[in-house]
C-alpha cells in the first residue's frame, strides 16, 4: 500500500529529527553544568534515547523537563541560567511540535490521485441482451433465472437502507443486486472484488458497499421466507398431497425433509483449519436444511 | 434455484468435519420438536439422522442385506426425501 509506506517514511523522519533535537537538548545542558558531565553522557547514550523520543505519547515533550530542571536547580550561574531556560524552552516547544506532528502524521488519511484515471468497461448492459435472449448465461453471471432476479428486485427495493441520505445518489438497486449475485454466486479467487468491480465498471468500495446492502435487505425478508408454514394452508396441503402421490396414503404427513450440505471454503482457514476439514476430503462449513417435500431439487 | 423453494429451517455454524447428526442439533426443528414440527407431522431424513418420533429415517444394512420390505421401504423413503444435491 503505498499511503502507509509513505506515513512510514514521514514518521521515521520525524522520528529521526525528534532524536536530533534531543541530542542537541542534552548537548545544551552538558555545556552547562560542566561537573556533571560523566553523568549527562551516560543518560545521553544512544541506548536510552530512541526509548524515549518516538514514543508518540504526551509525555515525549515533557520528559526531557525534568531532568534538564533538576540539573538547573543546582546551577549558580544566574545569567547563564536564564538562558538555558530559554533554551530549554525552545527545545521543549519544538518537541512538543514534533510530538503533534507525528500524531498528526498518524491520523491523517491521504487518498491519492492516480497519475493515469483506471478504465472501466461495465458488461452490465449485456445482462438485460442476456435475459430476453440468453437465459443460461444470465444464469452463468448471476446464479438466478431472469424471473426469479425481478421477483427479487421487487422484494427488496422498498427497503430504507437503498434510501441515499447524501446528496450523492446511490447505484440503482437492480445493479447493486447484480453486483452481489455475482459476487456471492461465484467461488474462490476469480471473484475478488477487483474481479466484480472490473465486470460492473464501479470501484471496489462500490462492489463491498452493494453487498452489504443486498445482504442487509435480504436478511430483512428472513422471517417473511423462512418459517414453518401452517398446517391448514394450502401450501402444507400440496406438500402432503405431493408425498401421498410418491408413496402411500400413510405417508402424506411427512412433508418436511432434512438434510445436510457443506459450503466449500476457498482454502483451508488459518485457525483451526483442520476442523474444517469434512469427510468429502475438502475445507468447509456445514450446513442444515429442514424444507418443505416437494417435486423440486436443492442445489 | 427455484422459485417456489420453500426452507422452513436450517442450522449453520458447524465446521465441516462435524458430523451432519450433530450439526441437526442445532437446527430450531431438532432443539424443539414439539414447537416447530406441527402434530401428526415428522421428517425425512437420511440414515445419518437419529431416529424419533417426528424423524424418520431408513432402514440401515448392518452385517447381511436388507430383506426385500425393507428394501422397498428404503426406495420409496428416497424417492420422498432425495432433494438436496
Amino acid at each position: 500500500m503505498p499511503c502507509q509506506s509513505a506515513r512510514k517514511v514521514f514518521l521515521d523522519r520525524i522520528n529521526r529529527f525528534a532524536l536530533l533535537v534531543a541530542e542537541r537538548c542534552l548537548e545544551t545542558i552538558k555545556n552547562y553544568d560542566p561537573e556533571d558531565v560523566s553523568d549527562t553522557e551516560e543518560t545521553g547514550s544512544e541506548g536510552d534515547l530512541p526509548v524515549i523520543i518516538p514514543c508518540p505519547s504526551p509525555i515525549t515533550p515533557i520528559s526531557p523537563i525534568s531532568p534538564i530542571m533538576s540539573f538547573l536547580s543546582d546551577d549558580d550561574s544566574d545569567s547563564s541560567k536564564d538562558s538555558t531556560v530559554l533554551e530549554d524552552a525552545r527545545y521543549c516547544r519544538l518537541l512538543g511540535a514534533i510530538s503533534a506532528l507525528h500524531d498528526e502524521v498518524l491520523k491523517a488519511r491521504i487518498l491519492q490521485r492516480i497519475p493515469v484515471p483506471m478504465m472501466r468497461a461495465s458488461q452490465l448492459p449485456l445482462l438485460k441482451h442476456f435475459a430476453d435472449f440468453w437465459p443460461h448465461l444470465f444464469r452463468k453471471k448471476l446464479r438466478v433465472n431472469p424471473e426469479v432476479f425481478d421477483c427479487i428486485l421487487d422484494q427488496i427495493s422498498g427497503h430504507p437502507i437503498f434510501l441515499s441520505c447524501r446528496n450523492q445518489p446511490q447505484l440503482p438497486v437492480a445493479i447493486q443486486l447484480a453486483i452481489f449475485l455475482n459476487h456471492a454466486g461465484h467461488y474462490g479467487n476469480a471473484i475478488s472484488p477487483e474481479d466484480v468491480a472490473q465486470w460492473a465498471g464501479v470501484s471496489v468500495g462500490s462492489v463491498v458497499n452493494c453487498t452489504h446492502c443486498i445482504m442487509v435487505a435480504v436478511l430483512d425478508q428472513h422471517d417473511l421466507f423462512l418459517a414453518v408454514p401452517d398446517v391448514n394452508s394450502e401450501e402444507v396441503e400440496m406438500a402432503r398431497q405431493w408425498v401421498e402421490d410418491c408413496s402411500c396414503l400413510g405417508w402424506r404427513n411427512g412433508i418436511f425433509v432434512a438434510d445436510g450440505s457443506t459450503i466449500n471454503l476457498f482454502e483451508k482457514p488459518g485457525i483451526y483449519g483442520e476442523t474444517f476439514y469434512d469427510r468429502k476430503s475438502r475445507y468447509s462449513l456445514n450446513c442444515q436444511v429442514c424444507r418443505r417435500a416437494a417435486p423440486q431439487r436443492v442445489h | 434455484m427455484l422459485h417456489d423453494l420453500h426452507i422452513v429451517d436450517y442450522g449453520l455454524g458447524h465446521p465441516g468435519s462435524v458430523h451432519d447428526a450433530y450439526a441437526f442439533q442445532g437446527t430450531r426443528m431438532a432443539k424443539d420438536p414439539d414447537q416447530a414440527i406441527p402434530e401428526d407431522h415428522w421428517i425425512w431424513a437420511d440414515s445419518a439422522y437419529p431416529t424419533q418420533t417426528w424423524c424418520v429415517v431408513p432402514f440401515k444394512a448392518t452385517g447381511g442385506g436388507l430383506s426385500r420390505t425393507k428394501n422397498l421401504y428404503n426406495k420409496y423413503l428416497s424417492k420422498v426425501s432425495s432433494i438436496i444435491v
